[in-house]
């Protein structure tokens, strides 16, 4: 009973978060529902942007609204990997013995914010994108667990080229979503500046906790979903490969590469908390088709036939779309 | 437990209004397809000038509207997974109905949930909202099935085409040398005949307008039309000139057995017949008591006069002048009935039928003769001019003598000659191949086959008496003249 009243409550819930969220950061509805999706879902978003477009606010707003302890990272090339997860100090305990102490980096805690991700050397990324996937660090013999629900929004500064690592398409698999945070229409961007004129800090108050992030994940598992729709999205994920035995059209003329099977399993996690969110109770083929760019945004490489005829990601996916049936 | 698809009310409530569709589909269908069978058939049959038969097109359309009504509800009747599909397609569900389905067998508090859900929605849409697609197309079939009907009724059917006449070239005719010729010699044979006068006259008058009609026809056709009406008219120029004719319906009528008897003889025109029956005659009145005998031939010969008189036969014919002599004597001698003795009357008796024997065989050889002429000059015409019986009307029908027969008859006559009790072995020259009418047998036969018989048949009713002396020698000198091939000319006493 108590779980059928969560499940009913799924929706105003998330609404209420919605709200919270509009009051720290104007327009951005998609970017916020699948931010808001993803958590939820238990993935991590890397997010695109321009500078000044709200993304640190974004996840700090979210911490005040889940009452999650927030961390911002901010990846250079000299940033280590100890600095992300913390190292070992040595100090002098209560006897004057000389003890090391495990000193926390910034990555413990739930929600993090990695900016500028592509600018860390490779070798600190991967330990980032090691301790996203297996939410805990191994120091030494010890093995710290970090706390759930954990939560990574990374982000990549899309205009300097110089310096910068980008991620391989391995470690952006990663990645449940990308999202793209465009520039504020004029609207929008003069609703920035009212909101931004008597305050800059976040004015966001908590709806729900951690612990209720967690119970909407597990409630949204039970979400059923039907073969048909099942075999929609694997036919999707299909679709994008050029190399399989009966490619699609688009895969054939416009991928490169293909999505892995995370991209399934993306598809369907997050189908079923859009569903719940949407205040349905089951995944439908139109939230497979809203969280396909999302999620294929990231995963596939366009081909040369693509870039010549200034067919973005976007396109290509939408193209793919069109193509695959639904029964 | 019963299935989501019988639970559910709002699903059960689409589920039936989905399947009737259906149904009233299928049947539309069966039936447009029944009624273009139908009319196909019906049209089919009209084009080839085929009456339409119910008992076809009507079996015929009802099986193809039933076995393709049942073929469409197969088709057409949706599973309850179509069902649950158009139901999330059209009511914009989102797969709420498929995945209730799906999960029908299953709990958990969010199928429950789930379940609920979607009962709700689908008890809130309206039924509207779930409608045909392409609805033009389920009109297309009855509108193409009544079309065709309509066409195929007010088709008429297709007259049936007479092959086309045959237009058989005429034959051209000219009048050969040879036919002419042989016509003229028809024309003087006929006027050296002994027909009578007036029948021979009209005779070669007939053939003289034939010959001049001939000249200028230039077609078999028209040849053989102006042929056969000749010899039509020829036959019933003696038909109305022969008495005959008219005696044996008078005669035929009559009560008294020896008048009745007489008819046969005028049928058949012969001269031996009529003599056999005046001989029974008289022979009845051989008795004691003559008069009551008397009375009764007396009173049937006038009978039989009164009933020649009203078919217009002339006072002047021979044969009325004959029966009327023989009256006028008979009735003259009755008179005297009572004051004669018997041997007396009998004597007389024997005097007046002996007179009215001669008289009237005269008289019946002269209508003979008339025909037999008549006869021959019409199997002449045909022979000329290339005529069958098949080619004369019905009524103007005559027998010949079978081709095949004559050499075999020929052969027989000129075996049997001898035993047919001719004279001798003399060669029948004279007028052999002519034709001639048969009373016996109704049929023309060749004179040369039969004059043995004849000449037979005449002998013994000369030893037997039964021919008047006045006419022994004249029917001796007559066979005498065929058999000796002379052209002797007979005549009568």
């Amino acid at each position: 009973m108590e779980n059928i009243e969560k499940v009913k409550n799924f929706s105003a819930t998330v609404a209420k978060i919605k709200a919270e969220f509009h009051k720290d950061v104007v327009g951005q509805e998609d970017v916020l529902d699948n931010v808001i999706i993803a958590i939820i879902a238990g993935g991590n978003v890397l997010l695109e942007g321009v500078p000044g477009v709200g993304k640190t606010r974004l996840v700090r707003s979210l911490s005040r609204i889940l009452n999650l302890p927030f961390s911002r990272i901010q990846f250079t090339p000299d940033l280590m990997p100890s600095d992300v997860t913390g190292t070992d100090v040595i100090k002098r305990d209560e006897k004057g013995n000389m003890i090391t102490e495990f000193r926390k980096g910034p990555i413990f805690a739930n929600l993090i914010l990695a900016d500028e991700i592509n600018r860390a050397t490779p070798k600190t990324q991967a330990a980032m994108l090691e301790v996203m996937q297996e939410h805990k660090i191994t120091v030494g013999n010890e093995t710290y667990h970090l706390a759930q629900p954990f939560f990574v929004m990374a982000t990549e500064n899309p205009i300097e080229q110089d310096g910068t690592y980008p991620l391989p398409e391995a470690q952006m698999d990663r990645f449940i979503f990308k999202l793209v945070m465009k520039f504020p229409g004029n609207d929008e961007l003069a609703g920035i500046v009212k909101m931004t004129q008597m305050t800059m800090d976040e004015v966001a108050e908590t709806v729900v906790d951690g612990r209720t992030v967690l119970e909407m994940r597990e409630l949204a598992k039970s979400v059923p979903v039907i073969d048909d729709v099942l075999d929609y999205a694997v036919r999707l994920v299909a679709g994008t490969h050029p190399e399989v035995d009966k490619p699609s059209d688009t895969a054939k003329k416009y991928i490169k590469y293909g999505a892995s099977p995370r991209a399934a399993q993306a598809l369907i996690t997050c189908a079923k908390v859009r569903a719940l969110i949407n205040g349905n109770y089951n995944v439908s083929y139109a939230d497979i088709d809203a969280l396909a760019y999302p999620v294929f945004r990231h995963r596939i490489k366009v081909s040369y036939a693509a870039i010549n005829e200034h067919l973005s990601v976007d396109d290509v996916i939408g193209m793919l779309l069109k193509e695959t049936k639904k029964k | 437990m019963s299935t989501v698809s019988k639970q559910s009310s709002g699903f059960v409530r689409f589920k039936k209004k989905l399947r009737r569709n259906a149904l009233i589909k299928s049947v539309i269908f069966g039936l447009s397809c029944g009624i273009l069978a139908a009319a196909g058939v019906v049209l089919y049959q009209k084009l080839t000038t085929i009456t339409p038969d119910p008992m076809l097109y009507l079996p015929v359309g009802g099986g193809v509207a039933i076995l393709t009504g049942l073929a469409a509800f197969l088709v057409l009747r949706p599973s309850v997974r179509k069902i649950a599909q158009k139901l999330d397609q059209d009511l914009g569900l989102g797969e709420k109905v498929q995945t209730m389905l799906a999960y029908q067998h299953e709990d958990s508090d969010m199928l429950r949930l789930q379940r609920e859900d979607a009962d709700r929605r689908l008890l809130e849409a309206s039924a509207r909202r779930v409608r045909y697609r392409h609805p033009w197309l389920h009109a297309f079939a009855p509108a193409l099935a009544c079309a065709l009907a309509v066409v195929a009724v007010i088709t008429p059917i297709k007259a049936v085409e007479e092959p086309p006449e045959i237009e058989e070239p005429e034959i051209p005719f000219e009048l050969s040398t040879w036919q002419e010729t042989a016509l003229l010699e028809l024309i003087e044979q006929v006027k050296a005949s002994k027909m009578e006068a007036s029948p021979k006259s009209a005779t070669v008058a007939e053939l003289e307008s034939l010959l001049e009609a001939l000249r200028v026809t230039s077609t078999e056709d028209e040849m053989k039309t102006i042929v056969i009406a000749v010899i039509t008219n020829l036959n019933r120029v003696i038909r109305e000139h022969n008495s005959a004719g008219s005696f044996a319906a008078a005669m035929k009528i009559s009560e008294h057995k020896d008048v009745a008897d007489m008819a046969m003889s005028m049928d058949m025109l012969s001269g031996l017949e009529l003599q056999e029956t005046l001989t029974t005659a008289r022979e009845n009145l051989r008795t004691d008591e003559v008069a009551e005998p008397l009375e009764a031939y007396i009173s049937a010969l006038r009978q039989m006069m009164m009933s020649v008189a009203e078919l217009e036969v002339p006072e002047n014919d021979g044969m009325y002048e004959g029966f009327g002599e023989h009256l006028s004597a008979m009735t003259k001698l009755q008179s005297q009935v009572g004051q004669y003795t018997r041997d007396w009357i009998q004597n007389q008796l024997d005097d007046i039928f002996e007179t009215a024997v001669d008289d009237l065989s005269d008289a019946m050889f002269i209508q003979y003769t008339n025909k037999d002429v008549k006869d021959t000059t019409v199997a002449r015409l045909m022979e000329i001019f290339e005529l069958t019986e098949d080619d004369l009307p019905a009524e103007e029908k005559i027998q010949l003598p079978a081709a095949d027969d004559e050499p075999e008859e020929e052969e027989k006559d000129e075996e049997d000659k001898g035993s047919q009790g001719g004279i001798g072995n003399m060669e029948i020259l004279y007028g052999s191949d002519d034709v001639i009418y048969d009373p016996n047998t109704n049929q023309y036969v060749k004179y040369g086959d039969v004059i043995n018989a004849y000449y037979a048949s005449v002998s013994e009713k000369i030893i037997d008496g039964k021919i008047p002396e006045t006419l022994e020698q004249f029917i001796a000198d007559y066979f005498a003249t065929l058999y000796d091939g002379s052209e002797k000319e007979t005549t009568a006493p």
